[in-house]
């Protein structure tokens, strides 16, 4: 018995730390950063308008509808290439994008979106990162739905591409949408 | 030997005027009245990790995100926020991940536990050895 | 050229590391001399053939030969030649040869010693299997010497490892880390004879003295440069590739001391045994949780699942096979029952400290993989960082002073209570008088500082009688060390101060007594990097101190901003000034440490060194049975 103890346990624990390792190294790697921000209001913020200076964008201006908010940067290079994408969606979709511009120059930004195009109803300027860390943002771009209670319903870390845009956000967009048509509130 | 005495005197003066706590806390990149809430925030930004580097601490990093989060936390500090507010609102936004320090939760009581059980296992192992008789 | 012959090179060596293994396997199941005999030209084979693709690397990066993939991606026309030289283990490809270089050469050391033994041609066996695994996962996924379809001009070494430091530490690191793999290998030959033996624990014993000293000098090295190149002012960062290569450094510990009790009184032989091979399996554990990018750390090389699925399943064979052949020789190996341990004795304290080295061991293990551990099990993600450590492994530190204090007072067989304590009560008093005077000094007086510095004066308080004979001077040495970098340890964690501040051109601020001005900046270039560096003049009570030179650089190449620390060393305290960022014109945010006593943890690790160099002097010259 004891003979049988000394041989079994050892492989048995080693057989776990190969599978555990093992695991490891084949599991996709998933966002090590949980949210917990779902389902809770939008934290208020109120930001210069980047285009229109004299006029300041606030939480308050996503109540009422659903919508999306959009972090970026001028120096993120997966924004540039994710910027077609919310130009369809603002095109096609008519969704209305909110935006943040994070730690950004303001000429810069103002001149990128000239270029580019303009996706967004307003865009907030947070110089500072301040409202990125309320919203948990950790890095550029990141897309979060907002519904019409202004709460926070979706986040998607990193480059929306259109697939992902049709498969998961878009059918959510329209779920909240019917929320507040349809809904009790 | 006189404008050695004039040299001293002067100094004298200078590092009275360093050492008052108000031209220290001008310069201080995060000034504090209390130095309670200094070595608090101290403590914090080496417990809390920067998200976007691969193993540091805040304090050990000088990212943008990683200045931003401490800018943060210093106005916490500042307002009087308690290290477990501050903490809840990290993890709140970010996860236990981002602290390096972690709570004693369901999660981690084999890790914490694990050492104290070891130690405590090894020294009572250890006693045969002192007991055996030849 | 260089490319083609070097791949050449490395397949070569494979073919005659496999000779070197397979064929006296083979000799030795059949009997036959002459295929045993083959061991040892196959070795000197492989060993040139490594050597040759190894110069070869080197010789590509000192030319900068743009056509191999790996040098483009670490070198650069500007960088100087001595980091070109560094270069080469300055990532994944380049650190794998490093690896088969040194295994060579403890492999080719090892049959030079054991020159006119035949037992040894079953070592050169074992080393030889690792060769050629080693060589296979460099030849399959790993390969420096791939030749890139596009000539390029390269993208510099990181600046990080751009640093005196990084010369000598991986090899160091490395040398330690492949050190085990002789001991290791003795052990098994010897398992599958069933000779745990006196003679067994000596031979290895130098062997992992050797490994371990080496890997004691790695990690020294890796902290004084962490401290020069990161910026903050730290010596340790319980990063996981820290904690990597500390598990086989516990271990290690733990096993030399199991080693002198088997060596000494034939007791402890199956413990030491399995610490022997639980080492080496820590050092392969090492590389496959570095390179395969399952931790997250500042080390991480480039992953490539590849990699990781060769380098586990190396590790689960290796595994595997030693644990099968320890369970089914050891129990049959001829292990002296007869002599056990004494009530009070050198013995039963030198099996209690291999014990709590392997606690610790443990408890670093867990605190490294627990993240992963808890992301298999899908409950999230949670980080295991210094401030765990930090608190964990104090308990255990003061443990394990406390019966180093004891162990060097204890001969070897029974002793009493009461002769223990008429050697021990000096001690006692005058470490504890000694840490109280000390804390006095220092102010702020924590009976968490007085109580591990007084452990620290009791552990070299106890060494200090054995000054006396030679013979022991090496554990006088390595315990001394010991102590000397937790002194260090408990007085730069417990007084170090620090600040960030705001300096404008001609400012001054203090930190404690020390008058910090900042009197100009100008701009630098060096071959690869332009930056701008600042002038300091330190003073203290009105007398200038010194003039210190940070700098701001930014290396072109690789468009990266680093900081260039300026440091003032002193045995009892270290002024150390890095550069933040500007912040308006002619203003800088700029991080101020006072250090007291940093020195003395890297002086604890060279002291233990000297320890380690001093057992492989009195070695005795022994043949393997």
């Amino acid at each position: 018995m004891k003979k049988l103890f000394t041989w079994i346990v050892p492989f048995f624990v080693l057989m776990g730390f190969f599978i555990m390792l093992g695991t490891e190294l084949f599991q996709h790697k998933q966002d090590a950063i949980s949210s917990q921000m779902l389902g809770e209001p939008l934290p208020v913020f109120h930001l210069t308008n980047l285009l229109q200076p004299q006029k300041e964008f606030t939480s308050r201006d996503l109540l009422g509808h659903v919508s999306l908010l959009n972090v970026w940067a001028t120096w993120c290079y997966a924004c540039q290439q994710e910027h077609e994408v919310l130009l369809d969606i603002k095109e096609n979709y008519h969704v209305p994008i909110y935006s943040i511009d994070y730690r950004d120059k303001t000429e810069v930004a103002r001149a990128w979106l000239i270029k580019l195009g303009n996706p967004y109803l307003a865009t907030g300027e947070d110089k500072t990162g301040e409202v990125a860390i309320d919203l948990g943002v950790y890095g550029t771009p990141e897309t979060f739905i907002i519904d019409a209670n202004g709460r926070i319903r979706y986040r998607h870390v990193g480059r929306l591409d259109q697939e992902t845009w049709e498969k998961v956000l878009w059918p959510l967009v329209q779920k909240y949408n019917k929320e507040v048509t349809g809904g009790p509130h | 030997m006189k404008r050695l005495d004039c040299k001293q005197i002067l100094y004298f003066i200078l590092l009275l005027f360093c050492q008052t706590s108000l031209s220290i806390a001008q310069q201080d990149l995060y000034p504090f009245t209390s130095s309670l809430d200094r070595d608090r925030f101290q403590k914090l930004s080496y417990e809390v990790r920067c998200i976007t580097c691969q193993n540091q601490s805040l304090a050990e990093s000088s990212a943008p995100l990683a200045i931003d989060l401490r800018q943060k936390i210093y106005q916490m500090v500042k307002a009087g926020k308690s290290d477990q507010d501050i903490q809840h609102y990290l993890v709140k936004r970010y996860g236990e991940f981002i602290l390096l320090h972690p709570p004693v939760n369901k999660l981690t009581v084999f890790l914490w536990g694990c050492p104290l059980l070891l130690l405590g296992a090894a020294l009572i192992f250890s006693i045969r050895f002192f007991l055996k008789k030849a | 050229m260089s490319g083609v012959l070097g791949q050449l090179a490395l397949v070569f060596a494979l073919l005659f590391a496999v000779l070197q293994s397979v064929v006296p396997l083979w000799g030795l199941r059949h009997r036959n001399p002459y295929a045993l005999a083959c061991a040892r030209p196959a070795l000197w084979g492989q060993a040139f053939c490594v050597f040759a693709a190894y110069f070869l690397l080197t010789l590509a990066f000192i030319q900068n030969d743009p056509s191999l993939v790996y040098v483009t991606a670490n070198s650069h026309p500007t960088l100087p030649w001595y980091y070109r030289i560094a270069a080469v283990w300055g990532a994944h490809e380049g650190s794998i040869l490093l690896w088969i270089v040194l295994l060579s050469a403890w492999t080719l050391v090892f049959q030079w010693i054991h020159y006119r033994d035949n037992n040894s041609v079953p070592v050169l066996i074992v080393l030889g299997l690792l060769s050629s695994a080693f060589l296979l996962f460099s030849l399959l996924t790993s390969n420096p010497f791939l030749i890139s379809p596009v000539l390029q001009e390269g993208h510099d070494l990181n600046p990080l490892l751009q640093d005196p430091g990084f010369l000598i530490h991986p090899p160091m690191l490395y040398t330690g880390y492949v050190g085990f793999a002789v001991g290791f290998a003795i052990t098994l030959v010897v398992l599958w004879r069933q000779q745990l033996d006196a003679q067994w624990a000596h031979i290895t014993r130098y062997w992992i003295v050797a490994a371990w000293s080496f890997l004691t000098l790695g990690i020294t090295l890796g902290s004084w440069w962490a401290y020069r190149v990161l910026g903050w002012g730290g010596f340790w960062f319980w990063d996981p590739v820290e904690n990597v290569s500390l598990l086989p450094w516990l271990s290690g510990v733990a096993l030399l001391h199991v080693l002198l009790v088997a060596e000494k009184k034939q007791a402890g032989q199956s413990w030491a045994a399995l610490l022997v091979i639980v080492t080496f399996l820590l050092s392969l554990l090492g590389i496959f949780l570095v390179r395969s990018g399952v931790l997250v750390s500042a080390h991480t090389f480039a992953n490539d699942p590849a990699r990781g699925v060769f380098l586990l399943g190396l590790f689960a064979i290796v595994a595997v096979i030693s644990l099968l052949i320890y369970l089914r020789y050891v129990t049959k190996a001829n292990i002296n029952q007869g002599v056990t341990y004494y009530g009070l004795s050198r013995e039963a304290w030198l099996l209690l400290n291999s014990v709590l080295f392997t606690v610790a061991m443990l408890t670093v293990l867990i605190g490294t993989l627990y993240p992963l551990f808890i992301e298999v099990l899908g409950l999230g993600a949670i980080s295991v960082g210094a401030p765990y450590f930090n608190v964990v492994m104090m308990p255990l530190t003061g443990v394990i002073l406390l019966i180093m204090g004891v162990a060097p007072l204890v001969h070897w067989g029974a002793m009493s209570w009461i002769n223990l304590w008429k050697l021990a009560w000096p001690n006692i008093v005058v470490s504890m008088t000694l840490a109280i005077g000390l804390s006095f000094i220092f102010g702020i007086l924590s009976s968490l500082t007085v109580l591990g510095l007084s452990l620290c004066c009791w552990v070299v308080l106890s060494v200090l009688p054995i000054l006396r004979e030679r013979r022991h001077w090496s554990m006088a040495f390595a315990h001394a060390g010991f102590a000397i970098c937790v002194i260090g340890v408990i007085l730069a964690g417990t007084y170090s101060q620090e600040r960030e501040v705001r300096l404008k051109l001609g400012e001054s601020t203090t930190l404690g007594p020390y008058v910090f001005r900042l009197s100009a900046t100008n701009g630098v270039a060096g071959a690869n990097f332009r930056g701008i560096q600042g002038r300091f003049i330190i003073s203290k009570h009105g007398k200038i101190i010194t003039e210190l030179y940070p700098e701001k650089r930014i290396y072109v190449v690789r468009d990266m901003l680093m900081t260039k620390v300026a440091i003032h060393p002193g045995i009892f305290r270290d002024l150390y000034i890095a550069m933040g960022e500007p912040l308006h014109q002619d203003e800088w945010s700029v991080r101020l440490y006072y250090k007291p006593f940093i020195r003395w943890i890297w002086a604890g690790g060279v002291l233990m060194l000297l320890g380690g160099i001093m057992v492989l002097l009195c070695h005795r010259q022994e043949s393997m049975r």
